[in-house]
């Protein structure tokens, strides 16, 4: 009977502990949870819907520095750029570690490559590879800047350095694929390459919107007009971008005249 | 290998090759670099490439075998990842093998096996390009050497687990609390394996060195800057998130990581194992005052691999993680396989059917929560944040 009774006890306890476990445990899963779910929704491009998660999340978690790297990426989706840039200030405030300054040294510099402010783009990307210069993310962004300043030859060099750093950085295959795309406006023979690249990221982001474009872009300069067709239809059945689901649907229609 | 013969073993190599075929099918999934991968991968194309060390703060072992993953297989996910798989499936072995060594019945290992093959934590850890999964693998087949009585074999892969990371030392410990419980008089099990290691890390430093760095350094300085760096890390976060947490909040699954939601890669210990750590502790200690073999490995594993952390805790307030945890659960899951043979050898002893058949239902039924809880948590099921946020 005693020996019944001190396993019963045992067995209470084991219950009670694990609940304990549970419960103390399950505000932070659900907190994960919930960032995961905002970024679910900053993929989708539903940007209004992740900036009222994060925005709820701030307000119950004023501290955490990475609740603002993600509330600066939806005003970045919602082209609020300044309020983007002020939500990387506050975070990098409250950054606690040379990664974290990184990162938001990083989405600064994609902030200023988007308004156009190229020259305060790679000083921010140069300012993030002294700081950390073993990471892959702030070369391939240096590379877009080169790229939209039309200095291919610099954009292509950052491009190899992110990728032998971090063999599964997209946008320096992004980058790459733009360069050679470019490049077969004069010479056909690189859009291949290009198409290798795309090829690449499509690999790594199936979801990639942007890159189905490009690609469809050079399948179709390249009088490949099957695999275009697919590509743009793509673009559409994703729809995470309007605007490029409408130029895919005239770039249709276009091909369908010319058939 | 005595104990690797016949077809009784034939669950634990079906064990094996659910998880290698689980494993090797997740491998790609996320094509990207997960959490502290993103130095190791960097650093093992540094190695290729013969520029060097990029974080001389680790030994060279493990990341010599990502290199050669790299080497053989490319700069992928299979060629970053492929030999943490292959050295997390030798780990479930090597446990397994361990509790035959300590008399523990077939299904009593089987079971053990099963716990830790599909822990959470050990899944994720397992298949990622870190030096964890190689540090561990070597303090398990040390420890079965250990038992074993292969004194020298048992340092020199001490030696190897220290040269994959340093904490691989813990090692030395468990066979320190094995000989001070049970054997004290023979002197030789302490001291040949603590020798052979020592010798084995030092020499073998010198040249895993040369070999990445190309020059020959003193190991000693070697392991003082190694030790001094340690000491100053203070904090860190993966992509913006503080991760750090303290060792007795892993007990209650705090300072989870998130490394991706999909598929799903959430570093939390299962709840199965988590929930029953102190438990199995307790009966571990009344089996240890028993001098019971199995009891005193397992609380030596515990003490070593998990109160070690808490001590340099307190003493150094050094950032840990909770993937620390992940050396400590082949102990937990040792402690839990000797309460249930425990647990079943009561009830038959007992002569009561009726009680063996409810004994031996409750186990099963534990286990198979243990596998619902895996689909759930694990990259291979359907993501947690689908489940929690669809409709």
């Amino acid at each position: 009977m005693k020996k019944k009774t001190a396993v019963m006890l045992f067995c209470g306890a084991v219950l009670i502990y694990s609940l304990i476990v549970i419960c103390l445990s399950w505000s932070e899963i659900r907190e994960g949870l919930a960032i995961g779910r905002g970024e679910e929704l900053l993929a989708k491009g539903q940007y209004e819907q992740a900036l009222t998660v994060f925005t709820i999340l701030i307000d119950s978690n004023p501290d955490s520095e990475k609740l603002y790297y993600n509330r600066a990426m939806a005003y970045l989706g919602l082209k609020q750029y300044e309020r983007a840039i002020s939500e990387c200030e506050i975070g990098m405030g409250k950054s606690n570690s040379i990664t974290s300054y990184y990162n938001y040294l990083n989405l600064q510099a994609i902030i200023y490559t988007q308004i156009g402010d190229y020259q305060r783009a790679g000083e921010i990307c140069a300012k993030a590879i002294s700081a950390v210069p073993h990471f892959a993310q702030a070369y391939s962004i240096r590379a877009s800047v080169y790229f939209y300043q039309r200095d291919y030859y610099h954009a292509l060099k950052d491009c190899e350095k992110a990728i032998q750093l971090d063999s599964s950085n997209t946008l320096a295959y992004k980058v790459k694929g733009w360069i050679h795309a470019k490049a077969g406006e004069i010479d056909k023979g690189e859009l291949e390459k290009a198409i290798e690249n795309f090829n690449r990221v499509i690999k790594l982001d199936p979801e990639d919107v942007n890159t189905y474009y490009n690609r469809g872009m050079a399948f179709y300069k390249e009088g490949k007009k099957e695999q275009a067709i697919a590509d743009f239809n793509r673009v559409i059945s994703i729809g995470t971008e309007p605007e490029l689901s409408q130029k895919s649907r005239e770039l249709l229609a276009l091909i369908e005249k010319e058939n | 290998m005595r104990y690797f013969s016949g077809s009784q073993n034939i669950g634990i190599l079906l064990l094996i090759f659910v998880f290698m075929g689980l494993q090797f099918f997740m491998l790609d999934r996320p094509y990207s670099l997960l959490g502290d991968e993103i130095y190791y991968v960097p650093e093992a194309k540094s190695i290729l490439n013969h520029n060097g060390l990029l974080h001389p703060e680790h030994p060279p072992l493990g990341k010599l075998f990502i290199t050669l993953g790299i080497r053989l297989f490319g700069d992928t996910p299979f060629g970053w990842r492929f030999f943490p798989v292959l050295f997390s499936s030798i780990s479930i072995l090597c446990l397994y093998l361990t509790c035959l060594r300590l008399n523990l019945p077939r299904w009593a290992g089987l079971a053990v096996a099963f716990l830790f093959a599909f822990e959470n934590l050990s899944f994720l850890t397992g298949s990622m390009a870190t030096l964890d999964v190689f540090m561990l693998t070597f303090m398990l087949a040390a420890l079965l050497a250990f038992l074993d009585r292969k004194l020298v074999l048992a340092g020199l892969l001490a030696g190897l687990a220290a040269l994959a990371k340093l904490p691989g030392v813990f090692v030395l410990g468990v066979f320190f609390l094995y000989w001070l419980v049970l054997e004290r008089e023979n002197w030789r099990l302490i001291i040949i394996p603590v020798f052979t290691s020592g010798i084995t890390f030092l020499g073998l430093m010198t040249l895993l060195d040369f070999v990445v760095a190309g020059v020959w350094q003193n190991p000693l300085i070697t392991v003082q800057n190694m030790l001094s760096f340690a000491a100053t890390l203070s904090s860190d976060e993966v992509f913006g998130i503080s991760i750090n947490s303290e060792p007795w909040e892993w007990l209650v699954n705090r300072g989870v990581i998130f490394y991706s939601y999909s598929p799903q890669r959430i570093a939390l210990v299962s709840y199965t194992v988590l929930c029953l750590v102190i438990p199995a502790v307790i009966y571990s200690i009344r089996g240890s005052f028993k001098k019971e073999k199995q009891a005193v490995i397992a609380l030596a594993w515990f003490a070593c691999t998990y109160l070690s952390w808490l001590v340099v805790s307190l003493i150094f307030h050094r950032l840990m993680y909770i993937w620390y945890f992940y050396p400590v659960v082949p102990g937990i899951c040792l402690a839990l396989g000797y309460g249930m043979q425990r647990f079943t050898g009561m009830a038959q002893d007992a002569g009561n059917h009726r009680l063996l058949i409810s004994v031996k239902t409750g186990v099963l039924l534990y286990l198979l929560v243990h596998l619902v809880l895996f689909i759930l948590l694990s990259p291979v099921g359907i993501p947690l944040v689908k489940w929690v946020y669809t409709g």
